[in-house]
């Protein structure tokens, strides 16, 4: 088996036994305080891990590209958004396993949170133009222009239903705006993220292809999962939190294992 | 002179690890287009072959960077070379 190989299973495994606490809690066992001990430090041990990777790989990535190279600040930028995310886990890492507190919400986590939103929207806006600037047959702008306008509509037809209970249920203003905007910029990031699906895909089968396939598919699962952080707070469906975590594990682990791709792509 | 197709086969056979032979495939007759190079002509010049690898090249060294595009140019030659003699 290629190295390459050899990462992709360590990834898959890793984030396997990452989610199985929570998978088993949904399915009714792992219901005692071995199975809660497990989704604590695991859960959180996790998420925190592969956004530091995530964060690292993009880092090293963007150093090791030469100036000049388009792609260079699409992976600065990146870097910064992983970073940012990175030190919101790292918050709530804090509460919850070091000083075994619930982590409030809101707090200073999702002040990082609500940072890297930005700066990734960015770093996938620059990468398109990187992608343009390969002079490869990608597509046309009017192709991009029409998957902006279907992936916005699209998002506007799931996300009114999705956002209606959110903004109908009585809670803190701030805790209401901070549960409304996550999934509002999760789909603002899903425009850029199927405009680059639709480019990667063309290059399939290549190295490529891995890198943007596992960064798009962690953006894509942070949004179903900060979909459903929304949704189920306001709907106090508090059982089904295990299932937000599932998704927020594999997404990280997806962009850690996208960004640290790349780099292997660069050596 | 090396032949168009059997040249243009070993661009993409030694770019196809990276693009994928999809993407691989259509970046270079897209640039034979735009150099002007017949993928059924019998013959492509040294020119246009150097051409056609230094456009391929450009692109490929925004995903994995100068120094490994230099590398994949060398085997790139080195195959057509190799097919040559």
């Amino acid at each position: 088996m290629s190295r390459i190989g050899r990462a992709d299973v360590a990834f898959g495994l890793a984030a396997l036994v990452a989610v199985s606490p929570f998978v088993l809690h949904l399915g009714g066992t792992a219901t005692g305080a071995t199975g809660t001990a497990a989704r604590l430090y695991l859960g959180n041990l996790s998420k925190l891990t592969f956004l530091v990777l995530a964060a690292a790989s993009a880092l090293r990535v963007a150093a090791r590209l030469e100036a000049g190279n388009p792609m260079r600040g699409t992976w600065r930028t990146m870097a910064a958004g992983f970073v940012a995310f990175a030190a919101g886990q790292a918050v709530l890492f804090t509460y919850q396993v070091v000083l075994r507190l619930p982590s409030p919400f809101p707090s200073l986590a999702d002040v990082f949170f609500v940072a890297s939103y930005p700066l990734l929207l960015t770093a996938l806006v620059r990468a398109i133009g990187a992608y343009a600037e390969t002079g490869y047959p990608i597509g046309t702008t009017r192709e991009r222009t029409g998957t902006t306008l279907t992936v916005a509509a699209a998002a506007v037809v799931a996300g009114y239903p999705a956002l209606k209970p959110v903004i109908a249920t009585p809670a803190p203003a701030l805790e209401k705006l901070l549960n409304v905007a996550y999934p509002v910029l999760d789909l603002a990031v899903l425009v850029p993220v199927f405009i680059l699906l639709r480019i990667a895909i063309r290059f399939r089968g290549g190295e490529v292809w891995k890198v943007w396939a596992g960064l798009l598919t962690g953006f894509m699962l942070m949004c179903v999962g900060d979909v459903l952080f929304a949704y189920l707070t306001a709907m106090g469906q508090a059982h089904l939190d295990p299932l937000i975590h599932v998704m927020y594990i594999l997404s990280y682990a997806c962009l850690a294992r996208g960004a640290l791709g790349q780099y292997e792509l660069l050596r | 002179m090396p032949k168009t197709k059997e040249s243009v086969d070993t661009i993409v056979a030694v770019v196809s690890p990276y693009l994928g032979e999809t993407m691989a495939r259509a970046a270079a007759r897209a640039h034979c287009e735009k150099l002007g190079i017949a993928i059924d002509g019998a013959e492509i010049t040294r020119d246009q072959l150097d051409a056609l690898v230094k456009k391929v090249a450009q692109g490929l060294n925004i995903f994995v960077g100068r120094e490994k595009a230099a590398v994949v140019v060398s085997q790139i030659h080195a195959a057509i070379a190799g097919r040559a003699s």
